[in-house]
């Protein structure tokens, strides 16, 4: 049953752009077509007087997420974790580049130095939560205050945004600088570099368009995030590190051949 | 090119990745398993229960109230601290012992109250453990090192991962902590993983950072080779395994044993996901032999015990039967006789190197084509007349002279000490086969009606094969 659940969904996804083509070009603008459900629902959306910006969060939500799996499952790339790449990827696109790098700089150094100041002084029987939400909040006043130095517009930028930044970013990364060291900066500058190049791609022009004019593409993506999840064999960079032992297995491999 | 990707393919699909692990593998274990892996204290729990050997809890810290009241005197001078949902052996602090206002720890590092006390509060934030997760610490006894392994050890403790599957172990690995590591035996870090054939616990091969393979161990001026690496109580260490999974009912796991001088053998950790480096330093996938016993049920412990060790040891024996083109026999083997091509006859035999020659049943003899000889022979097996040597020669000749009038199938008469006297035995060629290895062999035929073993097997039989007296059965 799940496997004809998984065929149906493939199969619908990879015949919406035939399907699609197949008709003409008002028919993609038509709103009450079955076999563009994301379409006509985009267009009731809009319709209704939402953002196209809005609707393209979505999209770059599943986008990101879909390179971003395809970098861990397939190659083995890692970071530290899906919905930090993710959050971070949005958080990117909705801060603008440069306010987003500077936020999180500013949010990784203050606490990460917060982390040093307790181990240092050791202030034993002290709530470090809420003395790194204390500072971190600080933090966001510093952010907008260097926004203003370096001319980036915050019009529109909701404060939310900046604490959603700050949660992620200390829950999951600065937790782990004692205990992983350098480790934790090749961690921190792989997860910076992976979510800086999804940023890049979801937001070129090019995808931006095709996705807007065709949504009902993003049911490819279903098959591909379910394939990817139950996808059991090796990573590329998982071939290099047991590379060794597959040239032995090959030797082995050649003997049998030899009559 | 299109032959070499085809060979890639295939040669990669043995291979196991992590997806592969977690979806295929740790899947199978059920919820409350995998909480007693990651749970170090509840797994203890369960090796208490079933008397199996673990190291000693000295005291378990749950919360800030409970440091703050924590009698410090209560624990010994040497311990270990620990995360009790820790992972890869993070935050574990180990103390050799207590000097003046602080404890020496793992290389050299000296750690005071305070220093302590911080890093319990760590370990209370969840910094060590899985997900974060808020954690409690625990203080456990220090396990002191067996000499055999302390000699292949740079300070730290070394430990032995055993992977089993449907309780049967699959393949083991001995991780020793290096100078590159600081003392631990973290592969991670720079610790040797060292290849254990599954049979013996011998090693096979070895890695470090990844797969850098060595030849070699240096401790300080001496150098090891891999293979002289022979676990003690290797036997008793899958036993302990086998029985841990099955008391904690994970299906799939990596265990940690580790060798204490006094206890022996005993559990460090369950892990519901092991490390996956263990194929490189075994040399070995390991998606074949997950399914291998993938569909056995209801093993008893001898049984996978038994499974384990001969679907995946032998290794070393193989390697050596390869250099020397010879195969290792134990004491006591199956012997099969020979005849016109075909096996007229599976015995037992037992290995008697102080013989030169073979000894077979008559009974067995008379089986084959040489039943019309050894009949014939029969009219002269009288026993001997004389004790003179030089008369048992001429007589031992004279018989000789006339069994060869009546038969050609008979190569020697020797004289044998019977209590009935000296007494003249026919020698035949036979065809025997122990395993895949058949050869020809001169043996002494006389009657072993009362003996276990119906064949002995001499020195010229022996010249086909290495002898190992630890091999238990061929």
């Amino acid at each position: 049953m799940k496997k004809l659940l998984f065929l149906a969904i493939g199969a619908l996804g990879f015949l919406q752009p035939v399907l699609a083509s197949a008709a003409q070009l008002e028919a993609f603008r038509a709103p009450h077509h079955w076999y563009l459900p994301i379409r006509t629902l985009f267009d009731y959306l809009m319709d209704s007087g939402l953002s196209m910006d809005y609707l393209y969060w979505f999209i770059l939500l599943l986008l990101s997420l879909m390179i971003v799996l395809i970098a861990n499952q397939l190659i083995g790339f890692k970071f530290f974790n899906m919905y930090l790449l993710v959050v971070w990827i949005f958080l990117a696109t909705i801060l603008g580049l440069p306010l987003f790098l500077i936020s999180l700089l500013v949010f990784i150094l203050f606490s990460a130095g917060l982390n040093v100041l307790f181990v240092r002084f050791k202030f034993l029987y002290f709530s470090r939560i809420s003395a790194h939400l204390a500072v971190g909040i600080f933090c966001i006043l510093l952010i907008l205050l260097l926004a203003l130095q370096f001319r980036v517009t915050m019009d529109g930028i909701s404060i939310l945004s900046l604490i959603i930044l700050l949660f992620f970013t200390q829950h999951s990364t600065v937790k782990d600088a004692d205990r992983l060291g350098s480790v934790w900066f090749s961690l921190v500058l792989k997860s910076l570099v992976m979510s800086v190049f999804v940023y890049f791609v979801v937001n070129a022009a090019v995808v931006r368009d095709l996705f807007l004019d065709y949504p009902d593409l993003l049911l490819l993506c279903i098959p591909i995030l379910l394939w990817l999840g139950r996808r059991t064999g090796l990573r590329l960079m998982e071939l290099d590190r047991f590379s060794r032992l597959i040239r032995k297995e090959m030797d082995e491999d050649y003997k049998d051949l030899i009559s | 090119m299109l032959k070499k990707f085809i060979q890639f393919w295939r040669a990669q699909r043995n291979v196991l990745g992590i997806d592969a692990r977690d979806l295929l593998y740790v899947s199978r274990n059920s919820k409350h398993s995998i909480y007693l892996a990651d749970s170090k204290l509840a797994s203890k729990r369960v090796l208490k229960e079933n008397k199996l050997p673990s190291s000693r809890v000295f005291a378990v810290i749950h919360n800030r109230q409970e440091l703050r009241d924590f009698d410090w005197l209560s624990i010994p001078d040497s311990f270990v601290l620990k995360p009790n949902r820790g992972m890869g052996g993070a935050g574990i602090l180990v103390a050799f012992r207590k000097k003046g206002d602080y404890w020496l720890c793992a290389g050299g590092r000296k750690i005071d109250l305070e220093g302590l006390q911080t890093h319990i509060i760590n370990i209370f934030d969840g910094l060590f453990s899985l997900f974060h997760q808020k954690d409690i610490a625990f203080f456990e006894e220090r396990i002191s090192i067996d000499n055999y392994l302390k000699r292949f050890s740079y300070k730290g403790i070394p430990d032995i991962r055993i992977w089993l599957y449907n309780y049967v172990p699959v393949m083991a690995m001995l991780r020793l902590p290096s100078v590159a590591s600081g003392g631990k035996a973290n592969l991670a870090q720079g610790g040797i993983g060292v290849g254990l054939d599954l049979g013996t616990g011998q090693g096979l091969h070895a890695i470090v950072k990844g797969n850098q393979v060595i030849d070699t161990i240096k401790i300080g001026k001496t150098e090891f080779s891999i293979h002289s690496i022979r676990i003690p109580k290797w036997k008793k260490i899958l036993k302990l395994s086998i029985e841990t999974a099955k008391a904690c009912k994970i299906k799939f796991t990596g265990l940690d044993v580790a060798i204490d001088k006094k206890i022996g053998p005993l559990i460090l950790e369950v892990n519901a996901r092991p490390g996956l480096e263990i194929q490189n330093a075994n040399m070995s996938p390991l998606k074949e032999r997950l399914q291998r016993v993938a569909n056995l049920k209801k093993v008893t412990t001898e049984k996978a015990l038994s499974i384990g060790t001969s679907l995946f040891g032998g290794s070393v024996e193989q390697e050596i039967e390869l250099l020397a083109g010879k195969e290792i026999i134990g004491l006591k083997n199956e012997v099969e006789i020979i005849a016109e091509e075909k096996s007229i006859a599976k015995v037992a035999a037992r290995v008697d190197s102080t013989n030169a020659y073979t000894v077979i049943d008559r009974d067995l003899a008379m089986k084959t084509d040489l039943k019309e000889s050894l009949e014939i022979f029969k009219e002269f097996s009288e026993t001997c007349p004389c004790y003179d040597q030089v008369k048992i020669d001429r007589w031992s000749k004279d018989v000789m002279k006339k069994v060869r009038e009546k038969t050609d199938l008979i190569e020697d008469v020797k004289i044998v000490q019977t209590k009935h006297g000296l007494v003249a035995r026919p020698v035949c060629r036979f065809k025997l086969r122990i395993s895949e290895t058949e050869f020809n062999v001169s043996a002494l035929v006389m009657s072993r009606k009362q003996a276990a073993h119906k064949i002995l097997l001499g020195q010229d039989a022996l010249k086909h094969f290495l002898f190992d007296v630890n091999k238990k059965d061929n």
